[in-house]
């Protein structure tokens, strides 16, 4: 399922004598965005505003999704939203141009999208998702905030689940993943269900356990065809009462907005078989005591992000050197 | 009873229809009973589809057996033997694991301290960097007098995985990358170098523009080429597609690598000839003026290595599965695992009258009809349990058939998991047969790889596949073929400004070039020429041609003096096409050819040097706002400095533009292997040739194959099969036959100790003790001419039908002959070597037979060398009419795998140095003696060849010993209806022939 999966030979959560909720933090942290990552995503959502001012004068622009909620990693895109004021169409291609013209040459307008949204890979490879008014992933990138600052568990098993799904290439929706929204409503749904409504602290839990579990859960118990899962309250709603059955592809995911109660979340992940084979084998091999840990991995693709972030900040310090390594690391990606 | 199956099935409609209506929710807490649950799958709406497919259960199966296995293991009440062992295996392991870990570790500091006391000596063989060389050679390798290269102990193991791979990779690349080398020495040496046999020269090479297509931008190149000869380029070697070219414009002191992406026939017929060239270097030059010298290296072939090496650079020690074996040459006893978990295997395909019965596969199989021999059979179990399997096949034992019933039992027996499974092959052809056998038992077949002729076989390429879904990833798709669309917009915007004959002055403006007075003066200064010209108005083009004056010379590629046409770097169309195949699907779902837009840089004319200027001068000249006040003479110059300017630029914002082009390309590929990938879980079985397996690797690791077959392994170098061992690998089947040809190389030197690159991975491992089974049952050759190879092959016996092979008319029970002659050889030109007379002797004989009613498809002539093949050929051509087209002609190299009725050997060599190159090899001996059905007679110096090779003096005393048969002489005895002759010149068997055709 996986692609090419890295061999790192002295990482930190490989070290003996770490035990199993140590072994994962120490990955959680590794994946994690550092400081200077961090500055660098707050610098690019200035740049960001400055560009769309030129353009939109009284731009104002919410953070919503990981980086609002706090559960960024290395490999997050920023999710933004212009709040005020409402833009048309015009405006938007306007403001298309304009980041093409300073940020990326690629930068997409997709104006027949349900949500318009212009989609942009920064120089540093960091994906910016920006959208126009989207009141509803704002209220629920809120919602899910105040939920992580509740549970604390949940920010850090979404941070290890999205990484999971980088790995298997599943975190784009469109290629036939799962969309980190429904992907976090699972992961509530789930906890709400089997430990918050029975009244056990999922906090206490073995991290490992937890995931093991959640995995056999969405693999193997879950039945796709008949359930609608009702997130913030661990309920399931039969299918067919909600009539989201679809005959064409009955075994589609379904999950009920808590914002907007007709909105169905997982319907867009049209190869949820694929993701479900992935559930199980997950499940199944964290169940061994020994090959457990090979779940997670540091993908090529995420070593290829990494050092594109460094190319940008190495960058910056050769031009006061007066060096151009940015054509030169360039080549070297392309011939590698 | 089904009356209450009604009532529920009307309830729970019901039971629906009132939740909607009264809107009283029904909301589980947890996940119900599985009673409700099945209530509930039996709404009509889901009628069709859980009784379609039992997808979820076999799921809840899956992990629960897999648990129940688990806590059986705990309690340790049940643990089967099996299991133990099983275990026990496990740990020690992991114990070597470790061992080996350590290990590494050590090696890595002591390399370290080496590295930094050869980094003094030799910079280019640092050890620990061959995972980060490049997929094309790099300027140091291609320059470097002399290299390091590590030996290579094929006894015993190797120290560890990364030593393992590192010679491999090492001793490869050097294999691909010598040839290249040599060239570039051989042309420093004598620039004025006329083609040879290992290096081909090309003059006047410019670019004449770039075809910008949807995968990759490739320059037009314009060149002449340097040569005594014509060249038939329908045929030739040269310039095919993938191979590597060198260009360069001083005289290799630096130069650009390019890979041939196209070579249209219509374009190398024109003059000067044109191909198409991708750079490697990634960089697009504008200046259609600039001269290159091309060089390519006729020998090797990079595209083939090319995969390889990237393969082998990604292999990790992790997740290589057959490290004891491989690394370690531990002996092979493990079972697979898939049929330790279930040994008890149905057997259908291999009884006779379609019996049924289930055996334990892990025991010997009892009496019973099977339609193997005993041998047979014992490689079958083998290759249906052994973890790792060797088979050694002798000419004739039916490998091939035992393979493919090995599959199909596979295919009968296994559960999908370790489905499908791979089989590689060396040729297209041999790929395609077994596909089709299994096709029309029924398995599910995909053919990855090129297009190939057979419309059965055709109808299962993934080419063919993919069409029908081509839905899947479609948004992805069409987004990237809009970034693309856009960026090849940007591309062609740039080049159009350089489409002209002269780039016009207000681009050169528009850049800053030259000012704006210089700009204006052009046209200002003009009233003269408008009012000479009739026609007014005249275009800025025709204008700087005007004012360019006598500064422009036209630009004339001097045409090839040549004498007849080349004969030294042909090679057989169907070869050609064969490496062309393999070269052009470089993306396994790359459905387009090099199509695009074309864009034209070529231009007639060229700039007047004559003048010399000193830098003031210019400097003085560039800034004269009136440019019709510079001096014609340096006009010239003046325009090349400004162009100079614009290419630099245009050029710099091109390779911008062409980098984000392929990293969106390398996205496309992305894609189409995940679309492959998908295509393939879909197969059973999934064909290719070792070629492919390497290139295809990335998809095929994906779809994670747990048996991979690889045919004629022992013919294959050991690099290329390293990479089919997949992370996910249980069981890997070697089949082979290393007492035949060994796979080549480019480079003699690395063939012999200590590097010993041509002993195959098959062959290292039989040699290391490994157990291996061998076919023992023969039935292709009658006793007589098995008797030849007994030799080789001590305990082949021959399978009871061989023995009643009728006899060759006309040649009485004689099944074999040498005819021993002392005409002496001669030279082709050449490296290669001919024989006349047994030229001429070979093709009267085949008439002869023919006459007697031998049919011609049956009779093969074999010769140990290229230039007697051609020989033979031309010869049939003049004395046979329909019947030489059926008549097959081929050296040892080309044939082994194959059969015929028929065999004419023409053995060549002969002289009085005692010198007999090819023969002396026993590998091909072995090959050449071992292809006749029914008859062989060899034409050859017996008494030379017997000194040479204990093989020859074995078969030659076979012949000899023979009393009942006579075997060998001077003279070849015919059997005619006027009694015996014998004849020993063509002249005599030409008259034979002639009484023949004459009744």
């Amino acid at each position: 399922m996986g692609k090419v999966l890295l061999e790192l030979h002295s990482v930190p959560w490989n070290e003996e004598g770490l035990s199993d909720n140590a072994r994962l933090y120490s990955f959680l942290e590794f994946v994690s965005p550092k400081i200077e990552e961090l500055k660098y995503r707050k610098l690019l959502l200035e740049k960001l505003q400055t560009h769309i001012r030129e353009v939109v004068l009284d731009a104002e622009l919410q953070v919503y999704g990981s980086m609002y909620i706090g559960t960024t990693l290395s490999i997050s895109d920023v999710d933004v939203s212009l709040k005020s004021p409402r833009v048309g169409e015009l405006e938007k291609r306007r403001v298309t141009m304009v980041l093409r013209k300073y940020l990326d040459a690629d930068a997409d307008f997709h104006s027949s999208a349900r949500v318009p949204r212009i989609n942009l890979v920064d120089v540093s490879g960091i994906g910016v998702d920006l959208t126009f008014g989207n009141d509803k992933a704002c209220r629920t990138a809120e919602l899910q905030k105040a939920y992580n600052e509740e549970h604390p568990i949940f920010g850090r098993l979404l941070m290890l689940l999205k990484h999971w799904l980088f790995e298997r290439d599943l975190e784009n929706v469109h290629h036939g993943g799962i969309a980190s929204c429904a992907l976090s409503y699972m992961l509530i749904g789930w906890l709400e269900m089997r430990f918050h409504k029975k009244g056990i602290d999922s906090e206490v839990q073995p991290i490992r356990a937890l995931l093991q579990k959640f995995f056999y859960f969405w693999g193997v118990e879950w039945t796709y065809e008949l359930f609608v899962l009702r997130p913030l309250t661990g309920q399931i709603v039969p299918k067919l009462q909600k009539g989201w059955l679809n005959e064409v592809q009955p075994n589609l995911l379904s999950i009920e907005d808590p914002i907007d109660r007709n909105n169905d979340i997982g319907k867009q992940s049209f190869q949820i078989s694929m993701i479900k084979a992935a559930f199980v084998a997950s499940a199944n091999e964290l169940l061994s005591d020994k090959t457990w840990f090979s779940t997670f991995a540091i993908t090529e693709d995420e070593m290829f992000l990494c050092k594109q972030f460094e190319n940008v900040i190495n960058t910056k310090r050769s031009l006061v050197e007066g060096y151009d390594s940015d054509t030169e690391s360039d080549e070297l990606q392309a011939g590698g | 009873m089904e009356q209450v199956q009604d009532e529920i099935w009307k309830l729970s409609t019901l039971d629906a229809w009132e939740m909607v209506n009264k809107n009283t929710e029904v909301v589980f807490d947890e996940i119900p009973e599985p009673e409700t649950l099945s209530e509930m799958k039996r709404h009509p709406l889901y009628s069709n589809i859980f009784n379609a497919d039992n997808n979820t259960t076999s799921f809840t199966e899956q992990i629960e057996t897999s648990e129940t296995s688990k806590t059986q293991d705990s309690e340790g009440n049940k643990v089967d033997k099996n299991l133990k062992e099983n275990k026990s295996i496990r740990r020690k392991r992991s114990i070597d694991n470790d061992y080996e870990l350590s290990n590494v570790k050590r090696n890595d500091i002591t390399s370290g301290k080496n590295r930094e006391f050869e980094n003094e000596h030799h910079p280019a063989s640092d050890t620990s960097s061959w995972r980060e060389l490049p997929s094309i050679p790099t300027l140091e390798e291609l320059t470097s007098k002399s290299v390091e290269l590590p030996s290579n102990n094929i006894y015993g193991g190797y120290k560890s995985f990364e030593d393992y791979l590192s010679i491999h990779y090492r001793l490869l690349r050097e294999d691909a990358v010598s040839p290249l080398r040599e060239s570039v020495l051989r042309y420093k040496v004598n620039p004025n170098y006329i083609t040879g046999s290992s290096l081909a020269v090309y003059d006047h090479v410019r670019i004449d523009g770039y075809t910008i297509s949807s995968s990759v931008i490739a320059a037009k190149l314009s060149f002449s080429v340097r040569a005594k000869k014509k060249i038939k380029w329908a045929t030739s070697r040269r310039l095919i597609s993938g191979s590597l070219v060198l260009l360069s414009n001083d005289d290799f002191q630096t130069f650009r690598i390019g890979t041939v992406c196209a070579r249209p026939l219509s374009g190398l017929n024109k003059h000067p000839h044109e191909i198409d060239v991708k750079f490697e270097d990634i960089s697009i030059s504008l200046d259609p003026r600039e001269e290159y010298v091309m060089i390519e290296a006729t020998s090797g072939y990079w595209e083939a290595y090319k995969h390889v090496l990237r393969s082998l650079q990604r292999l990790s020690a992790s997740t290589f599965p057959m490290k004891d074996y491989l690394v370690h040459c531990k002996s092979n006893q493990e079972t697979a695992k898939h049929i330790q978990n279930n040994p008890r295997i149905r057997i259908n395909s291999i009884l006779k009258n379609n019996s049924q019965k289930i055996v334990n596969a892990l025991e010997p199989f009892g009496p019973g009809e099977y339609i193997l021999d005993s041998s047979q059979l014992k490689a079958y179990q083998s290759m249906l349990t052994k973890r790792l399997s060797i088979i050694q096949g002798p000419p004739g034992t039916g490998k091939s058939f035992v393979t493919l019933k090995a599959i199909e039992t596979l295919l009968e027996n296994t559960h999908s998991h370790v489905l499908p499974i791979l089989v590689a092959c060396q040729t297209n052809h041999a790929v395609d047969q077994i596909l089709i056998r299994l096709l029309h038992q029924g398995a599910s077949v995909m053919r990855l790889g090129s297009r190939t002729k057979d419309p059965e076989i055709a109808a299962v390429t993934i080419f063919q596949k993919a069409k029908h879904t081509k839905h899947s990833f479609k948004a992805a798709y069409n987004e990237i073929r809009h970034k693309k669309q856009r960026l090849i917009k940007q591309i062609t915007n740039i080049m159009h400004n350089f489409n002209l004959e002269f780039v016009t002055l207000s681009y050169l403006h528009s850049k800053g070039i030259i000012t704006t007075s210089q700009l204006e003066s052009l046209r200002n200064n003009t009233e003269w020429i408008s009012s000479v010209a009739e026609n007014g108005e005249k275009t800025e083009e025709e204008l700087i041609s005007i004012w360019l004056g006598d500064a422009k010379v036209e630009l004339i590629t001097p045409s090839e003096i040549t004498d007849g046409f080349e004969e030294e770097l042909q090679i057989d169309p169907e070869k050609l096409e064969e490496i062309q195949k393999e070269a052009e699907d470089s993306g396994a779902l790359m459905e387009e050819e090099l199509r695009g837009k074309f864009i034209n840089l070529r231009c007639k004319y060229l700039f007047s040097k004559l003048t010399t200027l000193h830098e003031k001068e210019i400097d003085t000249l560039l800034t004269i706002p009136n440019i019709w006040d510079i001096p014609e003479y340096s006009r010239g110059i003046i325009y090349c400095r400004w162009l100079e300017s614009a290419y630099a630029a245009a050029e710099k914002e091109l390779n911008r533009l062409y980098r984000f082009y392929l990293k969106v390309d390398r996205e496309r590929i992305g894609f189409s292997n995940k679309r492959a990938a998908i295509l393939l879980r879909g197969a059973n079985v999934i064909g290719m040739t070792t070629t492919g397996l390497n290139k295809y690797r990335d998809i095929l690791e994906r779809i994670n194959p747990k048996i991979c077959f690889i045919e004629e392994a022992a013919d294959v170098l050991e690099g290329p099969i390293i990479p089919a061992v997949f992370p996910s690998l249980e069981q890997l089947v070697l089949i082979g036959d290393h007492k035949q040809l060994r796979p080549g190389c480019s480079t003699y030197a690395l063939r012999q100790d200590p590097f010993n690159l041509s002993i195959s991975m098959f062959e290292r491992l039989v040699e290391n003790d490994m157990e291996y089974t061998r076919l023992t049952m023969q039935r292709r050759m009658h006793p007589q001419i098995r008797r030849l190879v007994s030799s080789v092959y001590e305990d082949l016996s021959d399978y009871e039908i061989t023995k009643y092979w009728p006899s060759i008319p006309g040649m009485g029970e004689i099944r074999r002959f040498f005819l021993t002659h002392s005409r002496i050889e001669d030279n082709d030109g050449f490296a290669s070597k001919i024989n006349l007379f047994e030229a001429q002797m070979l093709v009267q004989f085949a008439v002869y037979l023919i006459n007697n009613g031998v049919e011609p498809q049956k009779i093969t002539c074999l010769t140990f060398y290229a230039a007697q093949k051609d020989l033979i050929e031309r010869l049939l051509s003049e004395s046979l009419n329909r019947e030489k087209h059926f008549i097959k002609v081929a050296t040892v190299d080309g044939y082994q795998g194959e059969e015929n009725d028929v065999v004419l050997l023409s053995l060549v060599r002969n002289n009085d140095r005692t010198e007999v190159g090819f023969l002396s090899s026993p590998h091909r001996v072995c090959v050449s003696l071992s292809r006749a059905r029914r008859g062989l007679f060899i034409f050859g110096n017996a008494q030379l060849v017997a000194e040479s090779n204990p093989l020859w003096w074995d078969a030659i005393n076979t012949l000899m010993n023979d009393e009942t048969i006579q075997g060998l002489g001077d003279h070849l005895p015919l059997f005619t209806k006027d009694g015996t002759i014998y004849v020993n010149d063509p002249v005599e068997l030409l008259d034979v022939n002639m009484r023949l055709t004459r009744k």
